[in-house]
């Protein structure tokens, strides 16, 4: 047993940690409050802290039995399926902006290279954190130093590669915004799976979930697009 | 903590069954499962060890579990022998007590001739 006084039962930062490698795993929220809950009766009993009686909380969400359905849940196909609404609604964005510039300037919207490049760049970058997902969940700065290179790349290409690979008449190119970002709202519907921890004994959602960002995420890429949109008429408008 | 007297590998072996034991005896909860097993000379069986373990028995239906409110404190999980469970111990109950004549048997018989020779 170790010398330092440890306290009665988990603290804050074991229960995340063991919440977060369950989440990885695939398990549901009735399940990883379930295994939550246990180690709180379980250490209220024995007066133990929650790394004497249940080990690392990694070690622990490792030894939960999950059912079949739980285990194909984080399947690399289930997973490719949430990257789709975000891409489409990249796509859509940058269009919409597009569009705007054209419109200012009397001609049909451009489809620049290097946007066109800026979206693949953005793509890779999506297949990469899904795909390593657990590795960039667990170290959140090597998640962040990914997200942080593509924007960088993304910025630059878009700046810097110049050359167009195609023009579209105005309406073509609002058309097609709107169904990119309608088809990134539709699917993030779909694909929503706010399944929280809940209580084992009353079966209430942890009051820890984040319902207001959970409401919003679908809209994100339209609200970003309305933004966008705006503050780039206004530019044009004082230029 | 009851000291343990056997050697850990060996009770890692019956510790599965161990637990059925204890549960066939009525509904109960972790701790209690734990405090009984230091009590039959397991010693001390980690949260870690025996829920992972419970967790099993549930995904194949030879334990059942239930929450209840706890007084006071936080709820407790009583886990019950479901009669698949109850077929479980029962069978490798039979086995282990074979098992057990059997190497009581091959372990304490010494080959004395060959010795003397």
């Amino acid at each position: 047993m170790s010398g330092r006084t440890a306290s009665v039962g988990m603290t804050k930062a074991w229960r995340d940690r063991a919440a977060l490698e369950l989440r990885i795993r695939g398990a549901s929220g009735g399940t990883i409050g379930d295994a939550l809950a246990v180690v709180d009766a379980h250490c209220a009993d024995s007066g133990q802290a929650a790394e004497e009686a249940f080990g690392t909380p990694r070690a622990y969400a490792e030894s939960v039995p999950l059912s079949d359905d739980e285990r194909r849940r984080l399947s690399p196909a289930m997973l490719a399926r949430h990257a789709v609404p975000s891409v489409a609604g990249l796509a859509g964005m940058l269009l919409a902006f597009a569009v705007v510039d054209a419109v200012h300037a009397g001609d049909p919207v451009a489809i620049r290279a290097g946007v066109a490049l800026a979206i693949a760049v953005m793509l890779c970058a999506a297949v990469a954190l899904v795909a390593m997902g657990r590795v960039f969940l667990r170290h959140l700065w090597a998640g962040a130093l990914l997200v942080a290179t593509a924007l960088a790349a993304t910025i630059a290409l878009e700046a810097g590669v110049r050359g167009t690979l195609a023009r579209m008449p105005v309406w073509a190119a609002v058309a097609g915004a709107a169904a990119l970002l309608a088809a990134s709202v539709v699917l993030q519907y779909r694909d929503r799976d706010l399944d929280p921890v809940s209580d084992p004994l009353t079966g209430d959602p942890s009051p820890r979930s984040t319902a207001i960002v959970a409401a919003l995420t679908p809209w994100l890429f339209p609200l970003m697009t309305g933004l966008g949109v705006a503050l780039i008429a206004a530019i044009n408008a004082t230029a | 903590m009851t000291e343990n007297p056997y050697p850990s590998e060996w009770l890692r072996g019956v510790l599965g069954l161990a637990v059925l034991r204890v549960i066939a005896d009525g509904p109960t909860y972790g701790y209690a499962i734990a405090l009984a097993l230091a009590d039959q000379g397991f010693g001390e069986i980690k949260g870690g060890t025996l829920y992972p373990l419970l967790g099993r028995f549930e995904e194949s239906g030879d334990v059942s579990a239930e929450w209840r409110e706890g007084d006071g404190g936080p709820g407790r999980k009583y886990y019950r022998l479901t009669e698949s469970g109850r077929r479980l111990l029962h069978d490798r109950g039979r086995m282990w007590h074979g098992f057990a004549r059997h190497m009581s048997g091959f372990l304490t018989t010494m080959p004395t001739e060959r010795i003397e020779r």
